[in-house]
């Protein structure tokens, strides 16, 4: 990589970063015409995700303290210590149908970051080497659910124009007992120690309870909503409530009043839909036939072109996918002890993808287990992302447990970011025979 | 292998000091018969029982929010004197005394049976998740905790906890016929008293996990498959897949297969670029 | 195997690393004798050494086909946790006692729950590796064998003591010093074994009752004295890389001209570069801090890539290394971000480097050739 000085990473990251942000204005603005209460909570969620971008323009123009997140770390901390983050991997989610994304992949492959690592992994690889990611007073990372997650971190930590900003990365264990939640707490504490070290900003405690106090609201209205999907036929389906109620939990803002409101707009609108007996359809003119588990992350590189076929073709409805289901426990606030106790259960052993990857694969089958019969699925999907291959080394069990089950179990092969690894077309012909081979169409 | 039997008898224990500790108690001796436990209930119990689900606005009492405190355990054991057919223990208020309000809910199922094997356990353990089977109560959808709602439909029929026990057993016994006895334990006096249920039988969790890990090396690998082959459609694909392994095996070992999964999945697999 | 090695040790080191059920193992079993298996070599073997155990190194050695595990992992896994399963469903390690699995990787871990699940292993447990090196990840790693010491001595109704432990770091300690003395001996022009015939020892070195190995590695270092190698070839060649146990892979690379003269590998110096400190007055302690920071680690461990890449420098300078292949399991996400890194640092340095893919058992021997060939031209010409 030729070498950048960081007045000049500075100049090109943000020339990128405002172009994403224009890209949501423009998703926001053709929100904001689209009539409908769930339009209008589109419309939302993209402003609260803006105002975080904006927030992040800001502090890069006038060198304000802000972080480099991963997912899953807590951010109610950050939130406390009124630091502003984004997400070294957002892009692959957020603006994985932005213009520019599939260049973006080729120019990873180019680097030599060859083509079977996980997309959403080599993307911010590309950023970083190429200097078009805002540099953050500091990195937070995190070293699972997969191997890519510390690798990326490492990439990080032997750029040139990268070293010398700090990070901190927590190391989740791969057991899942009292034992390991008392030791991801301390990695906690450490990570609060390096924050404030390196921030300036200190960790206020009565403020930390404020912020779990709300987090603790907004998951309450999110699993409230939740038990809505479990209506036959579910109020919604793939476009909302799913796995954006995830992002906007955890990802954007945590412990955040806006986010609070948010998720009770959405209740009240699935709530009238379940009371009128309407489904996630609306005028389209099709009804709810199939009942689906998609039990990952939804296919952001190309969830147009497939997820409303899956609906219009099939009556097939997204009731549940791995980010949107609800395993979350309340945090404890009574105590810094037990806020950093329940922080760290929540981050270690709730949140979703950490919650199964991380560590031995219970999870894969419960949570399947659990979701089947609570949302009364018909069949799941495991979509095979090309970088989730502790997930594929799992198809046996996943397919054994649904077997158990009386529900058939699919798993396709697929990158959910670059849809030129499988088709969209190859996908939609798999799932047809296999709907059709399972009497389900 | 653990047993649950110090847990089984820790929990009597504990239920007994809470008695003696003045909290509100009744205890009721239902009929074994699962089809005899149904009989009289307010509300319908069995597959598809509770048609939809039950809204904020429709509940008539929640119990086991985490805010109020929540536990729930299934212990087994193969010692019918632990436990004590029929019998069902409340401490605590019940639900029609609670309209409009939240429990604290801490559940404990306690069963017995002679043939009850560690490989029961994954079963039993799933029995609890009642889902659609009890009218008018939607347990949600929580993970390690128990969080329910009672419907004011169901509250205005009298649904108690006497209902919710003998739809538990007639449910539990039904699904896992080897159950031959099983006793109930409902606590909803305060969050510490659930708490501290919590924390007797905590321990049992890891021991359940292990009774699953256990089970699952018995079982072993098995090359049979409960569908019949001839109404299968994955038939061709399977047979080809026994195929292979027979060629690729015959000369090394036994006729002792270990194979096959799911053939068509292995289609896909085999099909990724 | 040929070899221009007269040496019976070395003989029984060739059988041992070309099949998984050795005579050694069956003879330790017919005495009565335990046996573990483990994958990855951040598992402390010496753990089971000092319960009178012993340790055998996970491989798929001898496999030629993955389908009986297709049916637990896909096609985007690592070859070698699907040869590996499948050789164990076939019943090639039905003589194995217990099995410790652990979270080196995202296809290996998976063993684990595969395993538990298909097989009927008495022993099978799975350990929790940290990424980071520091004191509290050395502190969780040394409660973890505190676990598995405990778990073994309930299981095989042993007992560990610090006296048994510190015997066995002792023994694998003097396994390392004699591994190591092997491997100064290819620091000379002409050295008296090659890359191809030094895995072979090392592999064995996994798969043996440890004493009676200790006891052949001498025999060979003594056998191996007076012996001259073939000052022959075109280039001196480091490997870095990971799981690699197959020494017919070095010898293609051999084949062309390229002596392998040393490596970072995990069947290769990374297993016994530095020794465990023998000084800690705990056992547990010492042998945690060995395998989370004190011994060469691999990319999994994080925040070790300065470390890393200085070992692989110090490494190539002290065996006067014309160039560096760095091969890499398809799939794997840690050697192919790993090798990008290095391969930027390599060239700051001017030393040639070749990340090479490949699949567990060795296929595409003719690319193979090529690609080696190619990368030998460029040393030559580089040396011109």
């Amino acid at each position: 990589m030729a070498k950048m000085d960081i007045e000049e990473i500075k100049a090109k990251s943000l020339s990128r970063y405002k172009e994403e942000r224009d890209y949501f204005k423009l998703l926001l603005s053709a929100a904001k015409v689209m009539p409908g209460e769930e339009n209008a909570l589109q419309a939302k969620l993209l402003e609260i995700l803006l105002d975080s971008k904006e927030t992040v323009v800001d502090c890069v123009e006038n060198d304000k303290p802000f972080i480099g997140g991963y997912f899953c770390n807590a951010p109610e901390l950050f939130t406390a210590m009124d630091l502003p983050w984004f997400m070294v991997m957002e892009t692959p989610f957020l603006a994985a149908t932005a213009p520019y994304l599939i260049n973006d992949i080729e120019g990873a492959e180019e680097m030599g970051l060859g083509t079977d690592l996980c997309t959403a992994i080599r993307l911010p690889m590309y950023y970083i080497e190429n200097g078009l990611m805002p540099m953050p007073t500091a990195v937070l990372g995190l070293l699972y659910p997969c191997d890519g997650a510390p690798m990326l971190h490492q990439v990080l930590q032997h750029n040139e124009a990268w070293k010398n900003v700090p990070i901190y990365s927590c190391d989740p264990p791969y057991k899942s007992d009292e034992r390991a939640v008392e030791y991801f707490a301390d990695e906690l504490r450490r990570m609060s120690k390096f924050l404030e070290e390196h921030t300036g900003k200190t960790l206020d405690m009565d403020k930390l309870v404020t912020v779990c106090d709300e987090s603790n609201k907004t998951y309450s209205k999110w699993q409230d909503y939740n038990e809505l999907r479990r209506n036959v036929p579910s109020p919604h389906g793939w476009e909302i409530g799913g796995a954006q109620a995830f992002a906007i939990s955890q990802c954007f803002v945590a412990g955040d009043p806006r986010c609070t409101a948010w998720f009770e707009q959405l209740y009240k609108c699935g709530e009238a839909r379940v009371k009128a007996g309407q489904g996630a359809n609306t005028a389209e003119g099709w009804t709810e036939k199939i009942r689906l588990l998609w039990f990952d992350i939804m296919p952001y590189g190309w969830v147009f072109e497939f997820m409303p076929w899956l609906e219009t073709e099939f009556g097939a409805v997204i009731v549940m996918d791995m980010f949107g289901n609800f395993p979350y426990t309340l945090i404890d606030t009574s105590s810094e002890e037990t806020i950093f106790h329940d922080l760290a259960k929540r981050n270690l052993l709730d949140a979703p993808m950490i919650r199964q990857a991380r560590s031995t694969a219970e999870n894969f089958s419960e949570d399947i287990r659990r979701m089947v019969t609570d949302y009364r699925i018909d069949c799941v999907i495991w979509p095979g992302h090309m970088g989730h291959k502790d997930g594929s080394a799992t198809i046996g069990i996943m397919r054994e447990t649904c077997r158990e089950l009386g529900v058939p179990f699919m798993h396709i092969g697929l990158d959910l970011f670059d849809k030129r690894y499988t088709s969209v077309d190859e996908v939609k012909e798999k799932v047809t025979d296999f709907f059709k081979g399972m009497g389900l169409a | 292998m653990p047993t649950f039997d110090e847990f089984i008898e820790g929990v009597c224990r504990y239920v007994e000091l809470l008695q003696e500790q003045d909290r509100p108690a009744k205890s009721l001796q239902f009929p074994n018969d699962p089809e005899q436990l149904r009989e009289g209930l307010p509300v319908q119990i069995g597959v598809n029982a509770n048609q939809g689900i039950i809204l904020r606005g429709d509940t008539f009492a929640e119990l086991g929010n985490p805010e109020m405190g929540s536990a729930s355990h299934l212990l087994w054991t193969t010692d019918s004197a632990l436990v004590s057919d029929g019998k069902m223990t409340l401490i605590g208020p019940d639900i029609p005394e609670s309209e409009g309000g939240s429990l604290p809910f801490g559940q404990v199922l306690l069963v017995s049976g002679p043939k009850l094997t560690p490989a029961d356990h994954e079963r039993l353990k799933g029995s609890q998740h009642v889902g659609d089977h009890i009218d008018g109560y939607m347990l949600r959808s929580t993970s390690e905790h128990i969080w329910a709602r009672v419907s004011k439909e169901a509250g205005a029929k009298g649904f108690d906890f006497e209902t919710l026990g003998r739809a538990l057993m007639s449910l539990v016994k039904s699904k896992v016929p080897s159950v031959s006895a099983m006793e109930i334990i409902f606590i909803t006096s305060s969050k510490k008293d659930v708490k501290g249920l919590d924390l007797i039988v905590s321990e049992t969790r890891s021991i359940g996990r292990e009774m699953i890990k256990e089970t699952w090396k018995e079982r072993g690998f098995d090359i049979d498959c409960e569908v019949d082959c001839a109404s299968c459609h994955d038939q061709e694909v399977c047979d080809d897949i026994r195929d292979i392994v027979h060629s690729t095996s015959s000369d090394e070992e036994s006729d002792e297969l270990r194979v096959v999964d799911n053939p068509v999945d292995q289609v896909n697999a085999e099909s990724v670029p | 195997m040929e070899t221009s090695i007269k040496s019976d040790a070395f003989d029984k080191f060739v059988q041992a690393s070309s099949c998984i059920l050795n005579p050694e193992i069956e003879a330790w079993k017919e005495q009565g004798g335990k046996v573990a298996g483990f994958f990855c070599s951040t598992v402390p073997e010496e753990i089971f050494t000092a319960a009178g155990i012993m340790p055998f190194r996970m491989r798929g050695t001898g496999s030629t086909g993955t389908e009986l595990s297709d049916s637990c992992f896909s096609a985007i896994n690592c070859s070698f946790p699907r040869h590996t399963m499948n050789q164990a469903l076939k019943g090639e390690y039905d003589f194995l006692d217990g099995l410790i699995c652990i979270n080196s990787c995202d296809h290996v871990r998976r063993i684990y729950d595969n395993w538990i699940r298909h097989l009927k292993t008495p022993f099978v447990e799975v350990m929790s590796l940290p990424r980071k090196i520091e004191q509290p990840q050395i502190d969780w790693y040394r409660d973890e064998i505190n676990v598995l010491k405990g778990q073994i001595e309930e299981h095989f109704k042993v007992e560990i003591t610090d006296k048994n432990l510190r015997d066995a770091i002792k023994l694998h300690n003097e396994i390392r010093s004699l591994q190591k003395q092997l491997y100064e001996l290819r620091k000379v022009d002409n050295p008296p074994i090659t890359g191809t015939e030094t895995l072979a020892v090392m592999v064995a070195g996994t798969a043996m009752p440890r004493p009676q190995y200790k006891a052949l590695l001498e025999e060979l270092l003594e056998d191996l004295s007076g012996h001259e190698g073939t000052g022959k070839y075109r280039a001196r060649i480091m490997i870095v890389g990971g799981e690699l146990d197959d020494p017919e892979y070095i010898k293609i690379i051999e084949e062309q001209g390229g002596l392998v003269v040393t490596d970072s590998t995990c069947f290769g110096t990374r297993l016994m570069w530095r020794p465990v400190d023998e000084d800690n007055l705990d056992p547990v302690q010492a042998l945690a801090s060995y395998y989370i920071y004190d011994r060469p680690s691999c990319p999994r461990m994080y925040g070790d890539q300065e470390r890393r890449i200085d070992y692989t420098r110090e490494m190539a300078k002290e065996f006067n290394v014309d160039g560096i292949i760095g091969e890499r399991l398809l799939f794997c996400d840690q050697w192919l971000v790993e090798h990008y890194m290095t391969n930027l640092d390599l060239k700051d340095d001017g030393i040639p480097f070749m990340a090479l893919d490949r699949e567990y058992i060795l296929s595409g021997k003719g690319q193979l050739r090529t690609r080696v060939q190619a990368f030998l031209e460029k040393l030559e010409a580089a040396e011109n």
